[in-house]
């Protein structure tokens, strides 16, 4: 086979046929191809972006001496602009998602241990971490403030703004509520409950209002009168079912 | 517009080379030969529908191109046939013969499979590109370019036979 081909090489020189291009002409055609195809293109005006993307894919592949068509670079540059897009969309979802989404803070909180030991003072710090859930931007969250006695002892009223806190997350969710007397979680207060219990010759009556953190303003108020202690806890309940409907 | 774009692209992927090596080879020099090339492709697109054969077409189109290059560069004193400069004219007698017969194997249809074995075939036997160059110019890996210009060479071989030369080395 070799003799053969090298015989009819010889034949076809013989015979005037050879017509040699150089090495670094060869390998020149071979570059320009899909350069001048593009040119070629625009000089004839149907030039279109997208086209020449897929033809440099297709010329691009030749050049490994691997065959394909435009119809496979086509495709071929078609997968490879939805993968594209699909990494790129999904990294700037994820990307959104950890920039918007509820930062996991770790705070450190220092609780301060008093423990005698030898009859003396011993202070220890325990340092503890804490994971805590940021209130996202937006969510205007209610503090509840104890209530104030008014001729009635202190337990009640502290127990009547617990009724209503414990109530009010109940119908309302706890990041939305916060009972102030049990600590602060942070977040974006934006409203306060105030109110009190007022013993008025026999008759227990329950105040309570919501008021705006930024301008004082009264936004809601509602009262309830019972005539004995064991009533509160139910007047509590439906002053906060009435307030769960404002801050909803 | 896809389908006409789609068809341009393959048929210049397969000629180019084909086209340029011709052109290259009259001009003598790379930058002339990309203009003409790309003269002869822009209305080789604008009559694609309408050419049946595309090599014969292209083969037409750049020999008129580079008789316009010269006219241009002699300020219009050449003449077609200096341009064509056919070497066939240069043989005489039993040499001449031969080379019709041989001229008549390269046309045949028969010998080749298809256009590109034809690009093929010229590229390798006629502009002496090695077996690796044309495949990446075609789209072939060497191995298969080898093997098709084997069974292209085979068949010519046996086209000549039947014509009467039984050995290639009786015309060397």
């Amino acid at each position: 086979m070799n003799t053969d081909t090298s015989q009819f090489a010889e034949v076809l020189e013989r015979y005037g046929f050879a017509e040699p291009i150089p090495p670094e002409v060869q390998k020149h055609i071979r570059n320009i191809k899909s350069e001048q195809f593009i040119r070629t293109l625009r000089k004839a005006g149907k030039y279109s972006f997208i086209f020449g993307i897929v033809t440099s894919v297709f010329f691009a592949i030749k050049k490994m001496g691997v065959g394909t068509t435009i119809v496979k670079s086509a495709l071929l540059v078609f997968a490879s602009a939805v993968i594209s897009l699909t990494i790129l969309s999904s990294g700037i979802y994820l990307s959104f998602k950890f920039i918007t989404a509820p930062e996991e803070r770790i705070e450190e909180k220092r609780e301060d241990v008093v423990q005698s030991g030898d009859g003396g003072i011993d202070k220890r710090i325990i340092h503890e971490k804490k994971a805590r859930r940021e209130i996202p931007e937006g969510v205007m969250q209610l503090g509840v403030q104890p209530f104030v006695a008014v001729n009635v002892k202190g337990r009640i009223a502290l127990l009547a703004a617990d009724t209503i806190a414990t109530k009010l997350v109940e119908l309302s969710g706890s990041s939305r509520v916060i009972n102030m007397r049990r600590g602060r979680e942070g977040g974006r207060i934006g409203l306060m409950l105030l109110g009190s219990v007022e013993d008025l010759e026999g008759t227990y009556t329950i105040t309570a209002k919501v008021v705006g953190v930024r301008d004082s303003k009264i936004v809601f108020y509602t009262s309830e009168t019972v005539r004995s202690i064991d009533e509160i806890p139910a007047a509590c309940t439906r002053i906060a079912e009435r307030i769960s409907k404002i801050i909803r | 517009m896809f389908w006409k774009n789609r068809e341009f692209a393959e048929a210049y992927g397969d000629y180019y080379p084909l086209v340029f090596s011709i052109v290259y080879t009259k001009v003598g020099n790379i930058e002339d030969a990309e203009d003409i090339c790309q003269e002869v492709f822009i209305k080789f697109y604008e009559k694609l529908e309408t050419i049946e054969n595309r090599r014969k077409w292209l083969y037409g189109a750049l020999r008129l191109q580079i008789f316009s290059h010269f006219r241009k560069k002699s300020r219009g004193s050449v003449e077609l046939d200096e341009v064509a400069d056919d070497v066939g004219f240069s043989f005489v007698n039993g040499f001449r013969d031969v080379r019709i017969i041989l001229e008549e194997a390269f046309d045949e249809t028969a010998n080749f499979n298809d256009e590109r074995e034809r690009v093929l075939f010229d590229l390798i036997a006629i502009r002496h590109f090695t077996y690796e160059e044309a495949g990446r110019q075609l789209g072939w890996n060497k191995r298969q370019v080898r093997y098709r210009y084997g069974e292209i060479v085979k068949r010519v071989l046996d086209y000549l036979r039947k014509k009467g030369i039984d050995k290639l080395e009786d015309l060397l």
